[in-house]
């Protein structure tokens, strides 16, 4: 019997399309990264949040015990981090590709949220599976720092609120009051 | 009886041969011996130093330390490394935080492992002045939760 070569590679190419949709860090991240002054990544995968946990329990402490609830959901929590020495070192264009990635049918933008003054910007994509939260990613920029975070499992928006601040997450990123989750549509803060 | 001990004996290579070798600092200067050609430099009298090294590790203990002082591993050259690594620690280990400084040269990788109530960390630092060095150590839950708490800055702290 004939080994059917073109349903494998269907197959091989569908399990390549779901795992891209499944994004961990865009590719084009590293290009920004090569040109940056300070660069680090942070990596807690399943068996590191697990450890995480463990350490952060405090069952006295109510956001010890919400981070665990957290922990508990999610598959792992990426954090990649470049800082330039000057502001303009980068451009919108370079940072295109990495929004282009989070552009498939899974992943929608719900936040937009741009600062005039401080020109900071924070843009938070959601992955939803079958209805369901499967993701979140958080890319915050900064005249001179760009923060790619991938939340890797089923979180809510709400949820980044008790995150903030830890494991490399930004302190300053958090979810938008109540009646204003959808994008914005001047991208600007109010 | 006799016979037990024989089979005991011609069991026991079988036997250290099918339990996985523990990885760490070791495997990893091997790697970068093979790699660089070079050879590390032991610390003299580490022993003396080691309760000092011990606080400062939060109480964590088991500090082991390796240096390749005549080493210096750009940034950017700095990939390699950061590639074969964790295939060489194997699944016990993970990584954990990678940082680098394009303009100084300056870099390090750090990896955890869980292992019973301990948890070990291993460092890979590079910088200009001291070349590469490696540190193992175990880490206190005070540190670790400290790590985990903001673990960017940690290991700019750590350089």
């Amino acid at each position: 019997m004939k080994p059917n070569y073109s349903v494998a590679l269907v197959v091989l190419a569908a399990t390549l399309t779901a795992h891209g949709q499944k994004i961990q860090v865009p590719a084009s991240w590293d290009k920004l990264a090569a040109k940056a002054q300070e660069v680090a990544n942070v990596t807690l995968d399943k068996s590191m949040l697990g450890l995480a946990a463990k350490f952060m329990k405090d069952d006295n402490d109510q956001d010890s015990v919400e981070i665990n609830r957290l922990l508990e959901k999610l598959n792992g929590i990426y954090v990649r981090h470049i800082e330039f020495k000057n502001p303009g070192e980068f451009t919108e264009a370079e940072v295109e590709p990495v929004r282009a990635q989070l552009q498939g049918p899974e992943w929608s933008q719900i936040v937009n949220v741009s600062d005039k003054n401080s020109k900071e910007k924070v843009v938070i994509y959601v992955r939803t599976v079958n209805g369901k939260s499967a993701g979140m990613v958080i890319l915050a920029e900064e005249p001179t720092e760009l923060t790619f975070v991938h939340l890797d499992g089923s979180i809510d928006l709400h949820d980044i609120d008790a995150l903030s601040g830890n494991f490399g997450i930004p302190k300053d990123v958090h979810a938008p009051k109540a009646n204003s989750e959808k994008p914005n549509p001047t991208g600007e803060k109010r | 009886m006799k016979g037990v001990y024989l089979l005991l004996l011609l069991l026991l290579p079988m036997l250290s041969a099918a339990a996985p070798a523990e990885t760490g600092i070791k495997t990893v200067v091997r790697l970068i011996e093979s790699r660089y050609s070079v050879h590390r430099h032991g610390i003299p009298a580490l022993w003396l130093a080691k309760p000092f090294l011990n606080s400062a590790t939060g109480g964590g203990g088991g500090v082991k330390i390796e240096e390749f002082s005549g080493l210096h591993i750009s940034a950017r050259d700095s990939e390699w490394l950061r590639q074969h690594i964790p295939a060489s620690l194997g699944p016990d280990w993970h990584p954990f935080v990678e940082e680098w400084s394009n303009r100084d040269g300056e870099w390090s990788f750090i990896y955890t492992r869980s292992k019973g109530q301990h948890v070990s960390m291993l460092i890979l630092t590079s910088d200009e002045e001291d070349g590469l060095t490696a540190v193992e150590m175990r880490v206190s839950d005070q540190n670790m939760a400290e790590w985990l708490d903001d673990p960017i800055q940690s290991a700019k702290n750590h350089k």
